[in-house]
């Protein structure tokens, strides 16, 4: 099969190759060597002074152009760099330094151990007062009870 | 040797954005781009615009030149580019013309390069006129490859990486565009074999 395929494509090349070879005979000819010296006799266009003087002058206007946006960007790039690190330094302490300012207000500071302390004493107080299994309710009760039986009927 | 180092300093100089080195690459290849230019775009003064358009843009582009193909063939690349996209931009424009064109074209003082040299002209007005003639009435195509290979003298495979077609191509463009010329001509060029 490979040997086929081989002998193929050698069939191929061997018709392929005398086209190419045509072409570049037919390029050698001498009636198509005589139309190249005909062309290649012509003669140069040379263009004008004043098409030369015109292309000097936008030449100068765009070098010109291209000197002072050169310049600009001097100016202009340090100024970049400046902007982006400022933005990068906003963005990476801002945020942190504003969680640890403390924080100030015509109130007087409340803290956590301040509310623990407070929460506590509530409760223990609460706990004397009324003792344990009874709501505050059953305690305003009771005692409203207790007074009536000690004040003798009159 | 000598010149082809001569033309590498050219080179890395105008990549600096040398004005002066700029000046004298513009000498060297001024009349070879013009010839081009002005056969591929009908209009002598249109074309003498794209001209200059080639040059503004080699001179902002030398940056990007990186000596892969020769400086000849990337000047003639931005030149084949500029005078497809005028065609281009001919086609869907319809043709104006201002009415003072005509006036304008008659006063105009045209002074020649002093560079020319007449007696350098080794073909008379008449043969030029009719090869000029011969030349413009063929497509695009085969006008392309005839004038980069028969008068600018560009390589068959510079020809391909201008044009962005097989070297294949190239030939068999050649061929026909030389047997248009052949025929066109065929009174001139059996004087000329007889004489």
């Amino acid at each position: 099969m490979s040997n086929e395929r081989m002998n193929w494509k050698q069939d191929k090349m061997n018709t392929n190759e005398p086209v190419k070879q045509s072409i570049d005979e037919l390029l050698a000819s001498e009636a198509q060597q005589m139309v190249m010296r005909t062309v290649r006799a012509m003669p140069e266009d040379v263009p004008s002074m004043a098409w030369r003087g015109a292309l000097n002058a936008r030449l100068a206007e765009k070098s010109a152009r291209a000197r002072s946006r050169r310049r600009m960007w001097w100016v202009v790039s340090p100024s970049f760099g400046v902007v982006a690190a400022a933005a990068i330094c906003f963005a990476v302490f801002v945020p942190g330094h504003r969680a640890i300012t403390p924080l100030t207000s015509d109130k007087p500071a409340v803290t956590l151990e301040d509310q623990l302390f407070a929460s506590h004493s509530d409760s223990v107080t609460t706990q004397d007062v009324v003792g344990s299994g009874l709501s505050s309710q059953e305690v305003q009760q009771t005692s409203d009870d207790a007074i009536s039986e000690d004040t003798p009927a009159s | 040797m000598t010149d082809s180092l001569t033309e590498q300093t050219l080179i890395e100089r105008c990549r600096k954005q040398d004005s002066e080195a700029f000046g004298r690459f513009i000498d060297l290849y001024q009349g070879r781009v013009f010839g081009f230019v002005r056969r591929m775009v009908a209009d002598a003064d249109e074309a003498a615009d794209v001209t200059q358009e080639v040059f503004l843009r080699a001179y902002q582009h030398f940056g990007r030149f990186d000596s892969r193909s020769s400086v000849k063939t990337w000047l003639f690349k931005i030149a084949h580019n500029l005078c497809v996209d005028y065609s281009r931009k001919k086609k869907r424009t319809p043709n104006a013309m201002s009415l003072s064109a005509a006036d304008e074209e008659s006063e105009a003082i045209d002074v020649a390069d002093v560079r020319w040299q007449p007696e350098l002209v080794t073909m008379d007005e008449e043969l030029a006129d009719a090869v000029d003639g011969a030349i413009m009435s063929m497509s695009e195509k085969l006008r392309s490859v005839l004038l980069l290979h028969d008068r600018d003298d560009l390589a068959y495979d510079d020809i391909a990486s201008v044009l962005a077609i097989p070297v294949g191509t190239v030939k068999s463009r050649l061929f026909l565009a030389r047997a248009h010329l052949q025929n066109s001509l065929a009174g001139y060029l059996g004087e000329r074999a007889q004489a």
